[in-house]
């Protein structure tokens, strides 16, 4: 009896008496969120989960929407330092001023991806590179040139691997019984070296396209392996989807439908596919289909045939037709750096944010909604805009979320990082710069039947812009990393300097890849918190307009459109 | 062969292959050179003993963690509790020898078993409230009301809506 009394004595002082290095060892397979219920425990976890950079730097990283860098190198204690300095720069906002002039000349081609800007030169002979510093993760800014084809039309780049995708001016082929054809190239080069790539087997894919006119616009995505383009012929013919496996050289994905109008990498085997046409109907009705592409399919089929799932818009007024729909999230949502350089953390690959925006037109009006979807929703199962998400109309003189409102007036950066708001929001720590949206987008103007009420809520950091200089007159465009906020200036009307801010990011910016004085569509995208928990999973209810029951009663904001 | 001697006086004779496993006998081994003398283990029961020799044995010849691994491994530990299977039913046991297990494996520098039972531990915290964690490791609570709901706000934040 008492020998086991005495057992019971110990059993009671197990886990406790267990020595800190093992508890922490314990802890270190431990989420997140099971490590804040520890705190709750007794003093003894309390003091162990507060006291421990680790486990600090763990819950640090959920709530930043961030996730580990590869090992070695920095502690988990210095990383957590890095990672709160960064933070804190994103709330303050500080510019770092550094010009990338740029050729005055109306067809660069240009685009921005994990960090690198990149530009063609004047006589379109090279392309220019640089790579955007992070003080907070160890990032030097470098500038290098690259040489560029003189027939390259579009191209797509992948720092993480080194990759950048040029696809040539396509070329007419001879008319094939009656059909005509054009050729289209695309090279892989390395983006540090200009040369072929030496991870792909092909250097170059060649692909041939049932189209009857050369004039072609792009939609180009990069995935790991994968590489897409969607060819749309500006003459009507049919668009096609085109997917490939660069590594190894071959087509995993080719798809003709007239129903394809965006798409969008959602992870390595899943694609997110917009239309604004039913083809079985004829009717014009925005939809968002996930395409499993790793499944065999027939290239004829259309969309409405072979999905996994389709995502519906709320049904359009009578004299609203919609005409196109676009899908932006950079990087994508599989996207991580390369871990040779060993960067201490990065935007978490499941906290990724997609913009949809879909233009309709009533009379002579054309009106753009933006739907601002986190990823990790978008691949459960739903049928409809699901709570958790915010649709909204797109501010009306510019396209950029950054800085739409310009001149004095202070800019703007919208951070959807659910978890992050609702700490700060609890804290009682205010800040003058920041406020929280929570409050329901409601559609007006009749654009749809009913009503649409949606809220996926944001904060809004005020971000005054650095004074211009007399020959650029005006910022014009904003763009967004992980890392830095750009600003394009325009100096009658061509880009003239992109000033820099070496320290910030939580967003990163979605824009189209197109000549830029065509107006560039910059969106932000940032990390995503937890998504709600409740799903809709029904297509009636999307009639009767209420997408989302659980709003915060929090002080409402003006939203400035 | 290795002669053992437990806190409770019972010999173990285990293969060397086997009780190298644990890098304080291999280490202990190395600096005694061959020798017939028994090591004595004055941490470890003879219950306890036993069990670990099982582990040991069933993971005989599988490549032991290099220390370097070991370092890098605890800098950004992957949050998996994956467990094998043979190991999930291996440590199917007490509460009371599960620490016992914890803490020889510690003890002794058998870091597979030691992260075996860490994890098991860390999956039975898992998805459980603190009164649920209180109640399975016989917990006091030792938070004063003012304490407790200080925390309660602290961690408001990232309570699920």
């Amino acid at each position: 009896m008492r020998h086991s009394a005495r057992r019971r004595l110990q059993t009671t002082k197990l886990l406790t008496s267990l020595s800190n290095e093992i508890i922490r060892r314990i802890l270190s397979h431990l989420d997140w969120r099971t490590l804040l219920v520890l705190k709750h425990v007794c003093n003894a976890l309390h003091s162990i989960v507060e006291g421990s950079p680790a486990v600090q730097y763990t819950i640090e990283l959920a709530v930043s929407g961030m996730e580990d860098g590869p090992p070695g190198g920095l502690t988990a204690a210095s990383r957590l330092v890095l990672l709160k300095e960064r933070n804190s720069s994103w709330e303050v906002l500080k510019w770092v001023e550094t010009r990338i002039p740029l050729p005055g000349k109306v067809d660069i081609i240009w685009e921005l991806c994990g960090g690198v800007f990149a530009h063609s030169n004047k006589s379109g002979s090279a392309l220019r590179l640089h790579r955007l510093p992070s003080q907070y993760r160890n990032i030097d800014e470098r500038s290098w040139t690259i040489p560029l084809p003189s027939d390259t039309k579009d191209f797509i780049m992948d720092p993480a691997q080194d990759l950048i995708a040029l696809v040539e001016k396509p070329t007419l082929l001879p008319n094939d019984y009656g059909r005509s054809k054009i050729r289209v190239r695309i090279r892989l080069r390395s983006l540090t070296a200009g040369h072929a790539h030496p991870s792909a087997v092909d250097t170059v894919l060649v692909h041939d396209l049932v189209m009857g006119d050369r004039r072609l616009d792009l939609t180009l995505q990069l995935c790991g392996n994968l590489l897409g383009v969607l060819f749309v012929c500006r003459s009507g013919s049919t668009p096609e989807l085109a997917v490939w496996n660069w590594k190894i050289g071959k087509l995993v994905l080719s798809r003709c439908s007239r129903d394809i109008a965006t798409f969008m990498f959602l992870n390595s085997h899943l694609l997110l596919v917009g239309t604004v046409m039913n083809i079985v109907t004829e009717a014009t009705e925005p939809r968002l289909f996930i395409v499993d592409i790793s499944r065999p399919s027939d290239k004829k089929l259309s969309l409405s045939e072979d999905y996994v799932c389709a995502f519906a818009y709320p049904c359009f007024d009578a004299d609203v037709t919609p005409t196109t729909i676009s899908i932006r999230s950079d990087p994508s949502a599989d996207w991580k750096p390369n871990p040779e350089a060993r960067l201490p953390f990065s935007t978490a690959r499941w906290h990724r944010l997609f913009i949809v925006t879909t233009w309709v037109q009533r009379g002579r009006r054309i009106i753009s909604h933006d739907l601002f979807v986190p990823a990790e929703l978008l691949l459960s199962h739903v049928t409809a805009l699901p709570p958790g998400t915010r649709l909204m109309l797109s501010p009306p003189h510019s396209f950029v979320w950054t800085n739409y409102v310009f001149g004095t007036k202070p800019t703007e950066v919208w951070d959807f990082n659910q978890l992050a708001m609702k700490r700060v929001a609890t804290s009682g720590v205010h800040n003058d710069n920041i406020h929280n949206v929570y409050h329901a987008t409601l559609t007006k103007d009749k654009i749809f039947i009913d009503k649409i009420r949606t809220s996926l809520p944001y904060s809004v950091t005020k971000l005054a812009l650095p004074p211009c200089s007399s020959e650029e007159s005006t910022y014009t465009d904003a763009m967004c990393t992980e890392d830095n906020i750009l600003l394009v200036a325009y100096k009658n009307p061509w880009i003239y300097g992109i000033p820099i801010d070496g320290y910030k990011s939580r967003a990163h910016l979605i824009f189209s890849r197109r000549v830029v004085t065509q107006k560039a569509k910059c969106l932000i995208e940032s990390s995503v918190g937890s998504s709600p928990a409740a799903k809709l999973n029904n297509k009636s209810k999307r009639r009767d307009g209420t997408f989302d029951e659980g709003l915060h009663h929090m002080p409402t904001f003006h939203i400035p459109v | 062969m290795v002669l053992l001697v437990t806190s409770d006086n019972v010999q173990f004779q285990v293969d060397k292959e086997v009780v190298e496993r644990s890098v304080l006998i291999k280490n202990m081994l190395e600096d005694v050179g061959e020798s017939d003398q028994s090591i004595p283990l004055a941490n470890v029961s003879s219950s306890v003993l036993k069990k670990v020799i099982e582990y040991c044995e069933h993971h005989r010849g599988e490549p032991l963690p290099s220390a370097d691994a070991d370092q890098n491994q605890d800098e950004t530990r992957k949050r998996t509790t994956d467990i094998s299977e043979w190991d999930q039913k291996f440590i199917t046991v007490d509460q009371e020898m599960l620490f016992e297990i914890i803490l020889a494996a510690n003890y002794l520098d058998i870091k597979s078993l030691l992260d075996v039972g860490c994890k098991t531990v860390a999956n039975m915290i898992k998805g459980k409230t603190p009164e649920e964690i209180r109640r399975l490791f016989n917990i006091v609570n030792d938070f004063t009301p003012e304490e407790e709901a200080q925390i309660k706000k602290e961690n408001e934040w990232a309570e699920d809506r």
